[in-house]
């Protein structure tokens, strides 16, 4: 089989600027935030950034300055309060925004990982998502006649995905929530995953019942222990809500939050980020 | 707040009063809110013993769920009973089997709810979080159920700006969209319905203390008043133990907390939901 190892700078070498980049996981959960920190201190820019559930992926890439664009139904740090860098967009009406509920984004990107133009939905119906976005069209339904909406295939170039799990081939475990990791894979033209851990093919074939992403999708691996950091990798870290409590202070202003990148995010190398960030005991949970 | 013998807070009242729309039946359930998702948890632990929580994480389903600040994903590893993918998710809300406490930040009249953004779409005054599930939960539920944490004109405005799910407007009659009708609303100060007529809010019940002129003057729009308003019914002994239980780091004092208390109280769930962890409680 493919040995599909590579390096971070393997992966941001194959993703070129005015992408369309879909990223895995949501809000607070298991973001593929090393790659998405290699993106900010990269030249990449003008990217077009699909997230479903939006998290600190959203933010820091919109705070680095890198996005042109972005599709979402929800951009926010759940509990932890909103996306500071998103909302300054947002309301100075910098990018390109697309707007959609969570199944709206999940039928665009289902209909390209069917190989289809769109995908039909009740979803939206009678909303003003459906002013505002020219990727939405209610039509009406043959057979029966009833109003439905058809959401235009959304059809990344790049999907971005963090896994606990996963072999040179290209097979990828998920512990936790799944989100949709499992549908951008099929609707991007490339995968590239990080993993907590690199594991051998026997570990995968031990586990077949619940492996989650086929090697067909996966164009590169990069085992990056910790690469969800600041979000949380179940079962393995919680979100550091620390960090977050540096990060949005930090993201309070466009100046401070680049200091935060330059202090933070300084190279490609994740696990000198985690030793910047001190005291990582704290976020780790054993397995019980 | 306190009536007869039993003291309890306005956050015991709204839990206990929000818990009564999850009638038992064995669908999933949720909250958007903090002391909605409590509110799941208590049905559950009274008269909907065959709900399922929705909330922690979906490959935790139909476990054991407590709310808490970061750290719900990691609970009730020993009690899941399936992983669930996203799409079986909505095939599950497609079959009317999942019903959500939905936290507004406005409403009108007629019910149509925005979570989105305060302003203009296209250049926003406040951006929020974005509509989220909600137009596809107000098409397909088979009730919308709203949790006000401020009654505001603010919040209970004349149009809202951005429909995120349509009340009973002109354009869902055009959609032909046969479900996801808003049924009731829950704001600190009272409870609210919708008149079979006119389909616009009403109100269906004050919390104790709260005057009707207060709730007039804090609403944007007319609300249709009956002749008699009654109380909101006090928490019962029963629910306020179960409460407690169900909510151990204190969670439900956030949503009303002001911010300098909020502060504090953060960094004391912060601390103790690691050692929940560390103990290895659940």
């Amino acid at each position: 089989m493919a040995d599909k190892r590579m390096s971070i700078e393997d992966v941001i070498g194959q993703i070129k600027p005015g992408d369309t980049v879909a990223i895995g996981g949501g809000g607070m959960q298991r973001k593929p935030m090393a790659i998405v920190r290699a993106i900010a201190r990269s030249n990449l820019k003008d990217l077009h950034i699909v997230s479903f559930l939006g998290g600190p992926d959203v933010d820091l890439l919109v705070g680095a300055g890198k996005v042109r664009a972005v599709t979402f139904s929800y951009v926010g740090f759940d509990s932890a309060g909103l996306a500071p860098n998103f909302r300054r967009a947002r309301q100075e009406a910098d990018l390109d925004f697309f707007e959609g509920s969570e199944y709206i984004i999940i039928s665009g990107l289902e209909a390209a990982a069917k190989r289809l133009p769109f995908f039909p939905t009740r979803s939206g119906l009678g909303s003003d998502i459906l002013e505002v976005n020219p990727n939405c069209k209610v039509f009406d339904a043959p057979f029966t006649g009833e109003k439905l909406v058809a959401v235009k295939a959304i059809e990344p170039d790049v999907a971005l995905i963090h896994v606990n799990y996963a072999d040179p081939s290209g097979y990828g475990q998920i512990l936790g929530d799944v989100f949709i990791d499992n549908i951008i894979t099929k609707a991007s033209k490339k995968t590239f995953m990080t993993t907590e851990k690199l594991v051998s093919t026997d570990f995968i074939e031990k586990n077949f019942r619940t492996i989650n992403i086929l090697r067909l999708w996966v164009t590169g691996v990069v085992e990056t222990p910790y690469g969800a950091h600041f979000t949380s990798c179940f079962p393995n870290y919680l979100q550091d809500m620390m960090h977050v409590g540096v990060y949005l202070k930090a993201a309070k202003s466009k100046e401070s939050f680049r200091e935060y990148l330059d202090k933070y995010i300084t190279d490609y190398d994740n696990l000198n980020y985690i030793a910047r960030i001190g005291d990582i005991e704290n976020i780790k949970v054993t397995s019980p | 707040m306190g009536k007869n013998d039993t003291q309890y807070a306005l956050d015991d009242l709204l839990i206990a009063r929000m818990a009564k729309e999850f009638k038992g039946d064995e669908i999933v359930g949720a909250g958007g809110t903090l002391l909605s998702a409590i509110s799941a948890v208590l049905a559950k632990n009274t008269h909907a013993p065959d709900m399922i929580i929705s909330g922690g994480s979906l490959n935790l389903f139909d476990s054991s769920f407590m709310p808490t600040l970061g750290i719900s994903e990691f609970i009730g590893v020993d009690k899941a009973k399936a992983n669930l993918t996203w799409i079986e998710l909505f095939d599950i809300i497609f079959h009317k089997k999942f019903l959500i406490w939905v936290g507004a930040a406005q409403l009108d009249r007629f019910g149509s709810a925005n979570i989105s953004l305060i302003g203009e779409w296209h250049k926003p005054k406040a951006m929020l979080v974005g509509a989220r599930g909600l137009p596809d939960d107000g098409v397909q539920n088979e009730k919308m159920m709203y949790h006000v944490m401020k009654h505001s004109k603010n919040t209970f405005v004349e149009k809202v700006d951005f429909v995120c799910s349509a009340g009973f407007t002109a354009k869902r009659e055009e959609m032909g969209i046969d479900r996801g009708q808003p049924a009731v609303v829950v704001s600190n100060l009272g409870v609210f319905d919708f008149d079979e007529e006119k389909r616009t809010m009403r109100i269906q019940s004050l919390h104790p203390g709260v005057a009707l002129e207060q709730v007039v003057k804090n609403t944007g729009f007319e609300l249709v008043i009956p002749e008699d308003i009654p109380e909101t019914e006090p928490p019962t002994a029963e629910e306020l133990e179960i409460i407690n239980r169900i909510d151990p780091l204190g969670i439900r004092k956030l949503e009303r907390a002001d911010p300098e208390q909020k502060n504090k109280l953060v960094l004391e769930i912060m601390k103790n939901e690691r050692e929940y962890i560390e103990n290895r409680a659940f």
